[in-house]
């Protein structure tokens, strides 16, 4: 029995073994580079699908949008996951991409170790250590000061003053827009009541449990809901627009990474929180060109890489001004918003901002 | 905050959200008395969830993807009957198989037909109110507004636990579960009886996921019944396959759940990760004090051969 | 293994082949409907598994296989349904992730991985004690309560990586990076000493399983507890034994996936490799020079699916679709076989 398992396997290894070889000898193994010699291949990595309304789809449409300025060609690797996508970035190495984007911060550990291994140039999310001359960029969203806007907002719409939030997960991004939104809220409603619900560990698609979660703070007395949910997002949108076709009564949606206005049948989203990854692209191939890349490349409120999605025709002019008064002082440095990534720090945050609350 | 309306709407939730797993788990518990074990109800709920949301999304009639729901369902129960009672095959393998093959299968084509722009079904209203019932204080939201699905569900309950408990088919569901031998010694025809119980089992599992879709969410993303088949299978088992204490096993699981969110919204200062623990830690806390050397029937999970004792 | 004609010889390995090809004919068929050339599919798919970069992505994508197969061999031997690997190996990595850096500072290279190993390996064990327990004294279905871990596990792991265990220097929540040189040293391109251990580990579950006393006792008491029981075989021993064996070894996958490939243990991963690893020890019959082929095969599929995602946009979920369809197909070929041979016989 020893011998046949044990030479059964060695078969395996052998056949396995000599067809690497061959193809690894053979002539075919590379795609022939058949682009303009000016043209730069950038590969795109994200964990979900880059049609899913939120942050994978804005960092898609983003750099494709940027294929023609930028005389660049662009494949996008959805569904990636967060396990291991070497295997991934190793085929964009194999192939001669000039730079792969790996945009998840789940991805920026084993990006700066691949590109090492392969000199492939990469561009990993919140890890500004990682940059390496040459080879890393880091590139970072700074979403607390559009998400202080979106707590104005929040704050001064609310009719019950109970104002929600609702989350899939506690990665980082995230909770900087939870921070930043619970001080805007505080700047112009401080007896307002948060409440604040997590829906579950790693539920980023758990759309039953968003629907009811988002639900029970609308029967708490919310009428103004800040989620964050990926896929989840769509049971929470569902959850709010039940609520005002059954109740007649108005009730706020505020999203977070992504544009569902073509979904909002019911007229409940009052904003969103947009990321343009444009703006941190197109810096960073240019600096491929220049032989400059290696950077930490920030998208914010000041360099337009962040904004507000415009609000509906029914938000009163005195909101719009105070959007636009908060706006003003954060661009002019008089209002500073505190940028907290630590689950444990923006918990305390809350209760320090709403001690009724929490 | 109305504590009373917030408390009224936690319950109402804990039903509605309770009711898929209650679905499967009535079919399951039918299931397992008559001998078969299937773990791929999670996947049949899927598949349930999966073509009645896509039927309602093409005809635009929530019941004609209701019927689909319960007819994938039954049709998957149907193969899972030929593979267990006919070819005799492993039922817990052919069950993680019928599992895995759903997920690929819904999520393959959810993510090639709707994955570019998430169609949903609209916004509607769900429940239909009972009236004079529907206006007692709590119980009345909580279980004279829900959706139809719901009334025929709870209707169910006692007409289930009848046939199986006091009817001579229920008898012989349970003779077929316990000693086959001596019922097809009797005359009943033991694979026809498992096959029933198989269709059924599958069909209830495609209503509940159906339910998911289309009673509650209005809405499909893959792997959208976050593994509620294998909790139905648990509650099948806690509840000793009796259709009430199913039911109270699933609406208190429903409830513990609903617990978790109330207690985040009151904001009790314990991390949300151990409060969305507890409904997982109940169901293992309650099997040992109820489940405790439970007796599964006796045949569970074993083909029967003629001539066999 | 006596006096067999070789058509029973032959028959898992035709099993095998059949529900290969017979789910790849289905899979063809459904692209095909879907209007997607399944040629130019499965062309792809198998592309992306060969060269040295196809290769070794598969070798280092069955090492965690093996080493729940493994655990999956003996278990199931027993008759214990321990469906809990996945939430056994994220408690597995995420002590391995706290505890590298720790050991690291104290021990050379080699000690410390054979402690962190141990340390995932008793990680993994130690999250089956109590479904094991409840499953052997108090008779409640390991299937319920080993699903209901998994769920525990989750829950307890993210919480762990946001809050206590969490590497503060960082942005997101992961325990501190381990640096390349105290990883497990690789053999070639990327492949690491784990993939040896993993084939060791399964060759020795294999042959302990046919050749030992132990080996034998376990499938008695996974066969029938009542012979067990009258042959003086220490059944409620054993059981425990084989459940924490099976555990110990999903954790130690973990401590692979930290030390191997990862380089630490980060939120939101839970790789889920249970179900693969239970149809794939089912279809090799718990054989283990099959065991490591399928492991092989299904790694060489996910890698497919992977680049044929990225390069046609089918979505991943087709593996998963050829994954369910194979082990279907195998189960119904097993009495296809058992029928003719029936048949021819009398």
């Amino acid at each position: 029995m020893l011998k046949q398992t044990g030479l059964r396997f060695s078969l395996v290894i052998l056949v396995g073994v000599l067809l690497g070889l061959v193809m690894s000898l053979g002539p075919g193994g590379h795609v022939a580079m058949s682009q303009n010699s000016n043209t730069l291949k950038v590969g795109l990595i994200v964990p979900a699908s880059k049609t899913d309304h939120g942050w994978n789809e804005q960092a898609a449409d983003s750099l494709l949008a940027l294929e023609g300025p930028l005389n660049i060609k662009v494949e996008i690797a959805e569904q990636a996951g967060y396990g291991d996508i070497s295997p991934i970035f190793l085929d964009f190495a194999k192939r001669g991409f000039d730079l792969v984007i790996c945009h998840a911060s789940g991805y920026q550990t084993i990006c700066p170790e691949l590109a090492k291994q392969t000199g492939v140039k990469t561009a990993v999310v919140e890890n500004p250590h990682a940059v390496a001359k040459g080879l890393v960029s880091d590139y970072e969203s700074q979403a607390q000061d559009v998400a202080y806007l979106a707590g104005v907002a929040a704050g001064l719409m609310t009719k019950t003053n109970i104002v929600g939030i609702v989350v899939s997960g506690e990665p980082p991004t995230w909770n900087f827009i939870t921070t930043g939104f619970a001080e805007g809220l505080h700047s112009v409603n401080p007896n307002a009541h948060l409440l604040y619900t997590l829906i579950g560990a790693a539920a980023y698609e758990d759309v039953a449990d968003a629907k009811r979660d988002t639900a029970a703070e609308l029967a708490a007395g919310a009428d103004v809901i800040l989620g964050q949910g990926d896929g989840a997002s769509f049971g929470m949108m569902q959850a709010i627009s039940e609520k005002k076709k059954n109740s007649g009564k108005q009730v706020w949606f505020i999203d977070v990474i992504g544009d569902k206005r073509s979904l909002d049948t019911e007229g409940v989203l009052l904003t969103s929180v947009l990321f343009d990854f444009t703006k941190v692209f197109t810096p960073m191939i240019q600096d491929i060109r220049n032989g400059d890349f290696g950077k930490v490349y920030t998208l914010d409120m000041a360099n337009g890489g962040m904004r507000l999605l415009d609000f509906p025709g029914s938000v009163p002019a005195k909101v719009r001004a105070a959007v636009a008064q908060a706006k003003a002082n954060i661009l002019s440095n008089k209002l500073q918003v505190p940028a907290i990534s630590d689950p444990g720090q923006m918990h305390k945050l809350l209760k320090k901002l709403f001690p009724g609350s929490f | 905050m109305e504590v009373e309306a917030f408390i009224t709407v936690l319950l109402s939730a804990s039903l509605r959200a309770s009711i898929p797993m209650l679905l499967a788990a009535l079919g399951e518990a039918y299931n397992e008395k008559g001998g078969i074990l299937n773990l791929g109800i999670e996947g049949m709920m899927l598949g349930g969830a999966f073509s009645g949301f896509a039927v309602a999304l093409i005809t635009g009639s929530v019941f004609l993807g209701f019927m689909t729901g319960v007819a994938v369902g039954a049709i998957s129960g149907l193969i899972f009957a030929y593979l267990s009672v006919t070819l005799k095959l492993d039922q817990i393998i052919t069950g993680i198989g019928f599992t895995i093959l759903m997920v690929g299968l819904t999520g393959f084509l959810y993510r090639y037909f709707y994955g570019r722009n998430f169609p949903t079904l609209g916004v509607s209203k769900k429940t239909l109110a009972i009236p004079f019932l529907s206006k007692i204080p709590v119980i009345g939201p909580v279980l004279f507004d829900q959706h139809v699905v719901v009334y025929l569900t709870l209707l169910l309950i006692p007409l289930l636990h009848w046939i199986l408990f006091h009817t001579t088919f229920g008898l012989n569901i349970r003779a077929v579960g316990e000693t086959p031998g001596a019922a097809d010694a009797a005359g009943v025809n033991v694979a026809q009886i498992r096959y029933l119980v198989a269709v059924f089992a599958g069909a209830m599992a495609g209503l509940g996921g159906a339910f998911l879709s289309l009673g509650n969410l209005s809405l499909f993303v893959p792997g959208e019944t976050q593994g509620i088949g294998y909790i139905a299978i648990a509650m099948a088992m806690l509840g000793k396959w009796s259709p009430y204490r199913v039911f109270i096993g699933a609406w208190l699981f429903g409830m513990v759940e609903s617990l978790a969110v109330g207690l985040q919204i009151i904001a009790v200062p314990v991390q949300p990760e151990f409060i969305l623990m507890l409904p997982y830690v109940g169901v293992i806390v309650a099997m040992v004090f109820l489940a405790r050397n439970a007796r599964l029937p006796a045949k569970l999970m074993l083909p029967y051969e003629r001539g066999e004792r | 293994m006596n006096e067999m004609g070789w058509t029973e010889r032959l028959r898992p390995y035709i099993s095998l082949m059949f529900a290969i090809i017979a789910s790849f004919t289905v899979g063809a068929f459904l692209l095909w409907i879907l209007g997607i050339n399944p040629l130019r599919a499965y062309q792809v798919l198998f592309e992306a598994g060969l060269g040295k970069l196809g290769i070794t992505q598969t070798l280092i994508k069955m090492t965690p296989l093996l080493m729940i197969s493994a655990g999956l061999m003996i278990v199931l031997s027993a008759g214990i349904w321990n469906l809990g690997e996945d939430g056994q190996f994220l408690i597995g990595a995420i002590l391995v992730g706290v505890a590298a850096p720790i050991i690291n500072a104290y021990l050379p290279k080699i000690p410390a991985l054979l402690i962190l190993g141990m340390i995932g390996f008793l990680g993994g064990a130690a999250w089956a004690i109590i479904p094991a327990v409840l499953r052997i004294w108090y008779g409640l279905n390991e299937i319920i309560t080993t699903i209901m871990t998994d769920y525990l596990a989750i829950y307890l792991t993210s919480w762990l990586v946001k809050g206590p265990f969490r590497d503060p220097s960082v942005i997101p929540p992961q325990t501190p990076v381990i640096p390349l040189v105290r990883r497990i040293p690789q053999i070639w391109g990327g492949v690491h000493i784990g993939l040896i251990i993993g084939v060791v580990a399964v060759l020795g579950v294999h042959f302990l399983m046919r050749n030992s006393t132990i080996g034998w006792k376990i499938l008695v008491v996974g066969k029938s507890i009542k012979t067990a029981v009258h042959t003086g075989i220490p059944v409620a021993r054993l059981s425990m034994m084989a459940f924490l064996l099976s555990a110990g070894f999903a954790g130690l996958a973990g401590a692979n996936g930290v030390l191997g490939v990862k380089g630490l243990f980060q939120g939101d991963w839970n790789p889920a490799y249970g179900f693969t690893a239970f149809a794939l020890v089912y279809m090799a019959r718990f054989k283990g020079g099959t065991v490591i082929f399928l492991a092989y095969f299904f790694s060489f599929l996910l890698l497919g699916g992977q680049m044929m995602s990225l390069r046609l946009g089918t979505p991943v979920f087709f593996v998963t679709i050829l994954e369910g369809l194979m082990l279907i197909f195998f189960v119904v070929n097993e009495y296809l076989f058992q029928h003719v041979l029936e048949r021819r016989r009398s």
